[in-house]
């Protein structure tokens, strides 16, 4: 029990947000974007003519990171402690 | 030649490069620039970050839009969540010059401004509104003469315009749409994040069995995520030993096809449910 729940233990429970809601937000926070481009799909891609990987977030940590500064400033230290970030 | 900013999501570029494919084709061949939009990332989903975290969700957005503006282009967009993104956090943006000032301030820190002077389009908008039905209609070389069951997606039904071009689109490469009793029904995407199961039963499952009722050829959709649902929906109903195989796909796929490129041009084999078998043999 964390330190609250010791002082407060009638305090209802924060818990963690449900997997299907947590993990897009935490594969935005990874990778820019909710789902992976698995590498059996960038061939794929390149078979089909187009770029191994789109210029976007699948390919740029600037702009993962860019995401991140944005989360930081807009995401609720609830939602924070509810995915567990 | 017109030229737009090319917004991919996440969902067509990982999972579904072959509707990717068939609007890159489609929009040589209509007169149609698109330029990548580096550096964007998920809108982000409105089901998602529009519910847990508005303000994520309105900066995430600009910051995207933000992109598109210094390539000087109106955004287009191959999925209905997108557009529902972006258009809706546009309007919000445009009437409210303090949400305005605030979301520059965070975009400040990344070095970026928006100033909502673009326009956001879907791609059906693209295709009826800037290049015309009758231009679509000119290079359609094969038409399909194929019986559809429109899968239009929920968020599209929020702009009626946008319902009326995709049956209009639908008509113009030589098909025929089929009306189902459950047109209307969620593909259970929204839903799905609450609980698959219920997702599943009631709405993926009771569409397959309408769509199954209707005797069509094959499934068009608007929506990335109306096509995983449905397609994951059917294959977990052939498991269970269910005789559905109705092949989907996106509509920049039934366009391209009807303008006589080949399956394997645009990723024809990565469907999971094959459509070679409605096309007669080509």
């Amino acid at each position: 029990m964390s330190s609250d729940e010791n002082l407060y233990p009638w305090r209802k429970r924060e818990n963690p947000l449900a997997s299907s809601i947590s993990s897009p937000i935490l594969r935005l926070i990874r990778i820019g974007h909710i789902h992976r481009l698995l590498p059996i799909m960038e061939k794929e891609r390149e078979k089909m003519g187009l770029q191994k990987l789109p210029p976007s977030a699948f390919s740029s940590k600037d702009a993962v990171s860019e995401v991140n500064i944005l989360l930081q400033y807009n995401l609720s230290d609830k939602i924070k402690r509810r995915i567990k970030l | 030649m017109l030229k737009y900013s090319l917004f991919l999501g996440c969902f067509i570029p990982a999972m579904q490069p072959f509707a990717e494919a068939a609007f890159r084709k489609i929009s040589s061949i209509l007169g149609i620039e698109l330029i990548d939009i580096k550096g964007a990332s998920c809108c982000p989903v409105s089901d998602v970050f529009g519910i847990v975290s508005y303000d994520a969700w309105v900066n995430i957005a600009a910051r995207n839009m933000s992109l598109a503006e210094e390539i000087n282009g109106d955004i287009v967009v191959l999925c209905n969540g997108c557009w529902d993104t972006f258009s809706s956090v546009l309007k919000k943006l445009v009437e409210d010059d303090n949400l305005l000032n605030k979301v520059n301030n965070n975009l400040s820190l990344l070095g970026r401004k928006f100033t909502g002077k673009l326009k956001v389009k879907h791609y059906l908008e693209v295709l009826v509104e800037d290049i015309g039905l009758e231009k679509v209609q000119e290079n359609v070389k094969i038409p399909l003469n194929l019986n559809i069951a429109m899968q239009y997606g929920c968020k599209l039904y929020r702009d009626n315009r946008l319902l009326k071009y995709f049956d209009e689109l639908i008509e113009v490469i030589g098909a025929k749409k089929v009306f189902y009793d459950a047109e209307r029904l969620c593909c259970g995407y929204p839903l799905s994040l609450y609980s698959q199961d219920l997702a599943f039963s009631e709405r993926t499952k009771r569409k397959i069995d309408s769509i199954i009722k209707a005797e069509v050829d094959c499934i068009a959709v608007a929506c990335p995520a109306c096509f995983y649902y449905l397609e994951e929906g059917e294959l977990n109903l052939i498991k269970s030993g269910y005789k559905c195989n109705i092949p989907i796909l996106h509509l920049s796929e039934l366009i391209a096809l009807s303008f006589g490129f080949k399956p394997s041009e645009i990723g024809g084999s990565l469907h999971k449910i094959g459509y070679m078998n409605i096309l007669g043999g080509r």
